[in-house]
Formats: structure tokens, sequence, C-alpha cells
């Protein structure tokens, strides 16, 4: 990639990767109200945690992944050449894997406490195990990011080691 | 005038400390998760639900369909 293509690449996936951060701490933020709130905070917290889950969650959480891709086989960093962006990327897709197959049981219980009993509304809890688990799991890739820990694969280094002979030839 | 910099190490360098590390604790997480999953019942959205209403019967047994986290584990 062109550097002005990788700066760009690198603004969108940014952008993504802390804005699904920020989405999932307003997730959790609802999450809360529906576990602490009375009858029409719970109905309502509910509704919202469905559409900020599709209509923000899942297209962030695509767009990290796809733009993650798109930065590592687009720079010198790669896929496997370096341990810390493997594991960005295996984390990334494991936790957008998870969400999207979890969105139709928040959708299910969105539905659900439109039309339960007010006694009942506790029992549907605010999903915050897999929200708060989800956080950790985007600051881990968050800290991999920013600090690049070092480490390269058998690959990578196998790798390093043909463009060095073939610089030096 | 020789070159100064240290020879290249014919073997590939074994994984950092952090990798091993980070490996042993994601294992642990997933015999962890799957333990509890095994015991646990019901991953779905029908686990805290004590006394459905029909209505709610209806919109659990729909997600049902929906993928292999809504169904009881």
């Amino acid at each position: 990639m062109s550097p002005p293509v990788r700066r760009f690449a690198l603004l969108v996936h940014v952008t993504c990767s802390v804005g699904w951060i920020g989405a999932v701490v307003a997730y959790i933020a609802l999450g809360v109200a529906a576990t602490v709130g009375d009858s029409g905070t719970v109905r309502a917290a509910w509704t919202a945690m469905e559409i900020v889950g599709w209509y923000v969650l899942v297209p962030l959480a695509l767009g990290s992944w796809g733009t993650g891709l798109v930065m590592a086989l687009g720079s010198r960093w790669g896929l496997f050449r370096h341990y810390w962006v493997l594991f960005s990327f295996v984390l990334t897709t494991i936790a957008t894997v998870i969400l999207v197959l979890h969105m139709p049981d928040v959708s299910a219980i969105a539905d659900a406490v439109q039309t339960a009993n007010d006694s009942d509304l506790g029992g549907y809890g605010g999903d915050l195990f897999h929200a708060v688990l989800g956080l950790v799991v985007l600051v881990v890739i968050q800290v991999l990011n920013v600090y690049k820990p070092p480490g390269m694969t058998r690959y990578g280094w196998r790798r390093s080691q043909r463009e060095r002979v073939s610089r030096a030839a | 005038m020789t070159s100064s910099q240290p020879p290249v190490p014919e073997q590939p360098p074994g994984a950092p400390r952090w990798v091993k590390v980070s490996g042993v604790v994601v294992v642990v997480l997933l015999v962890v998760l799957v333990v509890a999953m095994l015991l646990g019942g019901n991953h779905g959205p029908g686990r805290h639900l004590g006394a459905p209403s029909e209505g709610d019967k209806a919109a659990v047994a729909s997600a049902g369909v929906a993928g292999p986290v809504s169904d009881g584990w």
C-alpha cells in the first residue's frame, strides 16, 4: 500500500476499533439500567441494546476485523509474521463471531420483555457477562496494537531471513 | 572493514514469554468456559426465565432456531 492509502486504512481501522470499544461501554451502561431499573427502564434499555447491538456494534466489529486484515496484509507487519498481529486477529475474529451469534438472543429478550409481566423482568438480567467479557478482550487487543510486544513467528523469521539474503545478493 | 553486526542465529527464536503465558491463559479460560457451559445447562435466552408468559415462550422458541448460541447447551 502507498503511504496515503495506508494512512487512510489506519484511520478507518482505528475509528472502527476504538468506536467498537465505546459502543460496548454504552451497551454496558444500558445493561446496568436493564438490571437495576424499573419496568419502563428495563423495557426501554433492552430495546436500545438491540438497536445499538445490530446497528452499531456489529458494523463496527466487522469494520474493525476487515480493516485490520487489510492493514496486516498491506503493511510490513504481515498477518502471520508477528505474534501481536496474529493474536489481535484471532481475538478480533473470536469477538466478532461471538457478537454476531449472540445478537439473536438479545433480540429475543428485547421482544420478550415487551410482553413479560413486570414481576418477571428481573429474571432477564442485563446481558452484562458477554458485554464485560467482550470489553476486556477489546482492551487486550488495543494494548497489543499500541505496545506491539516483540516476537516473531517461525514463519515471520524465515521470511525475514529470505528477505535479508535477497537484499544481500 | 569487518561488519560489527551480531551473527544471525540459524534456528528461529522461540516464542516470547508473553505469548506462552497468554496461550496458557486462553486455554485455561476455554476449559473453564466449556465446563461452565456443560454444567450450567441452557445458554440461550431462556436461561433467566422463571415462569415465562406465552409471549415470552414464543420469543424464546423463535430465537432457538437463530443459531447455536441460542440453543440450550
